[in-house]
């Protein structure tokens, strides 16, 4: 059973910021409220080719996708609360969610195996300043739909 | 009444003005022509014109003989004698050329020369049932020196001899019968696609142009010679220079008559000593040996072909197929190809008999008396194999096939042999490939310069020297290739030059189109084109963008088909070109078989909308706004669907047209809402403790399962410490062993809240999964739906909240 409490992953994310700059042990650096939204589609892979849309993540490659501003989610946001699901996959792997413009940090948000046909998990991640500023990639020898419902943000 | 044969019907025909009885001179017979017949000959020319009323040609008759003046050699064209030492550059011979149709009839030729020195004329005549030479003999010794050209004899210093040729004065090459290859090329480019219709570039209809006809190209031909040919001349570079002049002279006639081409002697290389280049013995190795010279030495020499006339003793001729317009090309083992032409025995298997001064009338070479046949000076009846020779090479370099190779219909031409199929003639049934088999013979009109039909019995009886007329695929052929290759002309001659090798894509574009749609596209590309113009035209359609540029842009007629036809020229007037068939697809109006949904978003959410719709060659403009205003069209909004993220509730409808007709859809509305959120709130942790676990007992936090596509309401608050008025939670999420797959989702109370597009966890069958999860809580409850297909069973273990 998952039991990582949300103080935790917070300062799990912290530690995922503090990658770019150096590399001591993660620390926390500012402290948050959290909004709650109620539960919303921000990416979906399936759709139509868009920003926060199709094609489906190719594997072992990565895209960001937008989501302040969509879903209630404003721009202010530091961070959300959201699930990850994960379709079409062929092959095991994993999938790795950070704030965009940072270096990929070396940890995963989900993995599965091949023989899955959905899966999702629950996370909490940062956000960039960027227009597009959530990445997602596929670390696996599998193209990947990435599905992202949003149900709140930090700030 | 018995059927007259094809080929008399026509001699009756063609002189019919002339005599009311026409027969052809008796074979071999030489005759003296009278003053009254050379008068004109030796009179004035006017405007470049001349006319003969009375040269005997027939036994009972005359015919009529109009003669225009033209020029055999190109401007600058030299001599170029080479003894292996040193090089001389001598100018052409101070000669006038004359050129006509015997009485008018479009088969026939008649090519006069006047030596501009001796004042002497020389002629050569065929009809379709003779060929006959005329020369000179010396009457006395010239008493005063001659001005030179023509009527500078007015009293006649010479008497002229009609000579008709018979079988025996065409036998004389030793046995042997003049034959020919072709080299089959390496792929070359699109020029060489046949189109078998009787229709020029503009799709008029082709007609053979007489002498007196526009003349649209020219070709610019480097004469080679070997040292075998100076010695065949008697080793006397004047004779030589005559000689090939007059050759040169009497194939222009033909072409000219044949397919509105002029050919033009540019350089004329002679070699008076044994170290010439040329030390092949046979036609394909000096047919390669003459491309890798000119390859070597002579790249950026502009010419459209060159033509060697060797003096060996071999009794056949090479030449590269449909090349004048193209530059040199490998063909393997570094050798060249390119547009060359081999022709061998000239003046030894066929005798030699070139135009020259006679000094005394009695006097004689080998036994006969000058300017008789086989004298070997003057230009005689054996002239006429070289003429066919020199013709025949050429023509394959502007891409003529042997005619016993030129099918009449294009499915034929696309087939492959088949005894049953029509040739222009089957005087060949050698040769392989798509050519005739079967028996050879020869067609009624006999065959044509491109034909084998002089092997046939009796020789040289069989062939003609022409491409064939009008009608025939033969003259076609080369017609149409020198519409493609050198172009139509506004105005002037057309020299065709070699360039690099110029080709084009073929041509883009859609191959079906609805009837009376607009805005068709197509286009083409240039291959070593360099510079190009474009020239297209169309039938069963309209080009409503300029027709001289690399694309255009069309309107399709009502039905059938549209035909393209693009045509682009290089800046040497070189022009390749392509066909296109596009089918008209008969219109059906469109009609809209599905309309679009209206819609709701979340700020910033896209929502896509699509449409149905039936009919061909379908167009879509989604539009902002209520059907029917077209003011706000979306851009880029072209497709069967669209997505869009308005920031506010918008209207959209979609336009769906072809050529013959449009549909409007329905008005649909994408509704944008807001997702409030609540907040700021901060976490409070609690021990983990479970809210509901639906394998239990019937109750609050219990039983029963969730049904497929049921939604629980479950209460939050007063259970696990948890507050009311509570703003999110902090759960994990279990499903229990499901018996198939699905998703389960988790979204914000009261009971009857609408349900969200999101999902919570996904799960597959027999797979107990976990997942953790912030829920918003709204009326301190939240709910749990099932998007499965069956029924599963759920636990929620709370571990914080937000407040």
């Amino acid at each position: 059973m998952k039991n990582i409490t949300v103080a935790s992953r917070i300062a799990f994310l912290a530690g995922v910021f503090s990658l770019v700059l150096t590399a001591v042990a993660p620390s926390a650096r500012a402290q948050y409220s959290y909004y709650a939204l109620t539960p919303c589609r921000v990416v979906d892979t399936r759709n139509a080719n868009g920003v926060d849309g199709g094609p489906i993540l190719g594997s072992f490659s990565q895209r960001s996708f937008t989501v302040r501003g969509v879903c209630g989610v404003p721009t202010t946001a530091k961070a959300v609360s959201l699930n990850l699901a994960i379709t079409g996959m062929t092959a095991g792997g994993f999938v790795t969610l950070w704030p965009s413009g940072l270096t990929r940090p070396v940890v995963s948000s989900i993995n599965f195996s091949g023989t899955e046909p959905a899966l999702s998990n629950g996370a909490i991640v940062g956000l960039s300043t960027n227009a597009q500023d959530l990445s997602v990639y596929d670390g696996s020898p599998s193209s990947v739909h990435i599905i992202l419902d949003v149900t709140g943000y930090f700030q | 009444m018995r059927q007259m044969p094809a080929s008399l019907r026509r001699i009756a025909a063609s002189c019919v003005f002339a005599m009311a009885f026409c027969w052809p001179l008796a074979a071999a017979t030489v005759s003296k022509l009278n003053d009254d017949v050379m008068a004109p000959l030796r009179g004035p020319v006017v405007a470049k014109r001349i006319h003969v009323s009375n040269m005997p040609l027939y036994a009972h008759g005359t015919a009529s003989i109009d003669l225009e003046e033209f020029q055999v050699w190109a401007p600058g064209g030299k001599v170029i004698v080479s003894d292996g030492k040193s090089v001389q550059y001598l100018d052409p011979p101070p000669m006038r050329f004359f050129r006509g149709l015997v009485n008018g009839d479009p088969e026939s030729f008649a090519y006069f020369s006047i030596d501009g020195t001796t004042g002497a004329i020389s002629g050569l005549m065929a009809t379709r049932d003779g060929r006959f030479a005329m020369n000179a003999s010396r009457r006395r010794p010239a008493v005063r020196a001659h001005a030179g050209g023509l009527g500078a004899d007015p009293t006649g210093d010479y008497d002229y001899y009609l000579t008709a040729m018979d079988d025996g004065d065409e036998l004389s090459m030793a046995g042997q019968t003049w034959a020919c290859e072709v080299e089959k090329l390496p792929a070359f480019p699109p020029i060489n696609k046949r189109i078998l219709v009787e229709t020029d570039a503009s799709g008029h209809p082709v007609t053979a142009l007489g002498i007196s006809g526009t003349q649209s190209y020219a070709i610019a031909v480097e004469v080679e010679t070997d040292f075998e040919f100076f010695q065949n001349a008697g080793s006397n570079i004047t004779t030589a220079t005559n000689y090939v002049t007059n050759l040169s002279g009497a194939v222009s006639t033909i072409y000219n008559r044949d397919i509105h081409t002029n050919l033009v002697q540019q350089n004329l290389h002679i070699y008076t000593s044994a170290s010439d280049p040329w030390s092949a013995t046979d036609a394909p190795s000096g047919l390669t040996e003459l491309g890798n010279y000119y390859h070597a030495n002579h790249a950026t020499l502009k010419r459209s072909a060159v033509v060697m006339l060797s003096g060996k003793s071999v009794a056949e001729g090479v030449a590269y197929e449909g090349v004048v317009c193209g530059g040199d090309f490998s063909i393997g083992g570094g050798d060249f190809g390119g547009a060359y032409a081999w022709a061998g025995g000239i003046g030894n298997l066929f005798g030699f008999q070139g135009l020259g001064p006679v000094p005394d009338p009695n006097a004689t070479n080998n036994g006969i008396q000058y300017g008789m046949p086989g004298d070997g000076t003057a230009m005689g009846t054996q002239t006429y194999w070289p003429l066919e020779e020199y013709a025949h090479e050429l023509g394959h370099n502007l891409a003529g096939h042997h005619t016993h190779c030129v099918a009449i219909t294009q499915a034929e031409a696309n087939g492959t042999n088949h005894p049953t199929q029509l040739f222009v003639d089957v005087c060949d049934t050698t040769e392989g490939g798509a050519c005739a088999t079967g028996t050879a013979s020869a067609p009624p009109e006999k065959g044509t310069i491109m034909s084998y039909c002089h092997i046939l019995s009796p020789i040289p009886q069989q062939s003609r020297y022409t491409f064939g007329q009008a009608a025939e695929l033969s003259h076609h052929e080369l017609d149409d290739y020198m519409l493609r290759a050198a172009g139509p002309l506004a105005g002037g001659m057309n020299v065709v030059t070699a360039v690099g090798t110029f080709s084009m894509s073929s041509i883009s574009g859609s191959s079906s189109v609805a009837a009376n749609s607009t805005g068709n596209v197509a286009s083409v590309t240039p291959v070593n084109g360099g510079s190009v113009t474009y020239s297209w035209t169309i039938t069963g359609g309209t080009i409503t963008s300029s027709s001289t540029s690399s694309s255009i842009t069309y309107t399709a007629g009502a039905s059938g088909s549209v035909v393209l036809r693009a045509t682009l020229y290089n800046t040497n007037g070189c022009g390749v070109t392509d066909t296109k068939t596009v089918t008209i697809v008969t219109c059906t109006a469109p009609s809209i078989s599905t309309q679009p949904s209206s819609t709701s978003i979340v700020t910033g959410q896209t929502a896509t909308l699509s449409v149905g719709a039936t009919g061909t060659a379908l167009a879509y403009q989604w539009y902002i706004g209520n059907a029917g205003d077209t003011s706000s069209p979306v851009g880029g909004g072209t497709s069967v669907s669209l997505s869009v993220s308005p920031p506010s509730t918008t209207s959209y409808w979609v336009n769906v047209s072809n050529g013959c007709g449009s549909a409007n859809s329905v008005t649909v509305t994408v509704t944008v809402t807001t997702n409030p959120a609540s907040g700021p709130t901060l976490l409070y942790l609690v021990t983990p403790c479970r809210i509901i676990d639906t394998r239990n007992a019937a109750g609050p936090q219990g039983g029963p399962s969730l049904v497929s596509k049921g939604t629980r309401n479950v209460t939050v608050a007063g259970v696990c410490g948890i507050p009311s008025g509570v703003v999110a939670i902090s759960v994990n999420l279990a499903v229990v062993t499901p018996s198939s797959g699905g998703y389960l989702t988790l979204f914000t109370g009261p009971a009857n809240a609408p349900l969200p597009l999101a999902s919570t966890i996904n799960f597959q069958t027999n797979r107990t999964l976990s997942n953790n999860a912030i829920v918003k809580v709204g009326s301190d409850t939240i709910n749990v739906y099932d998007g499965g297909p069956t029924t599963v069973d759920f636990v929620i273990d709370v571990n914080g909240y937000f407040k």
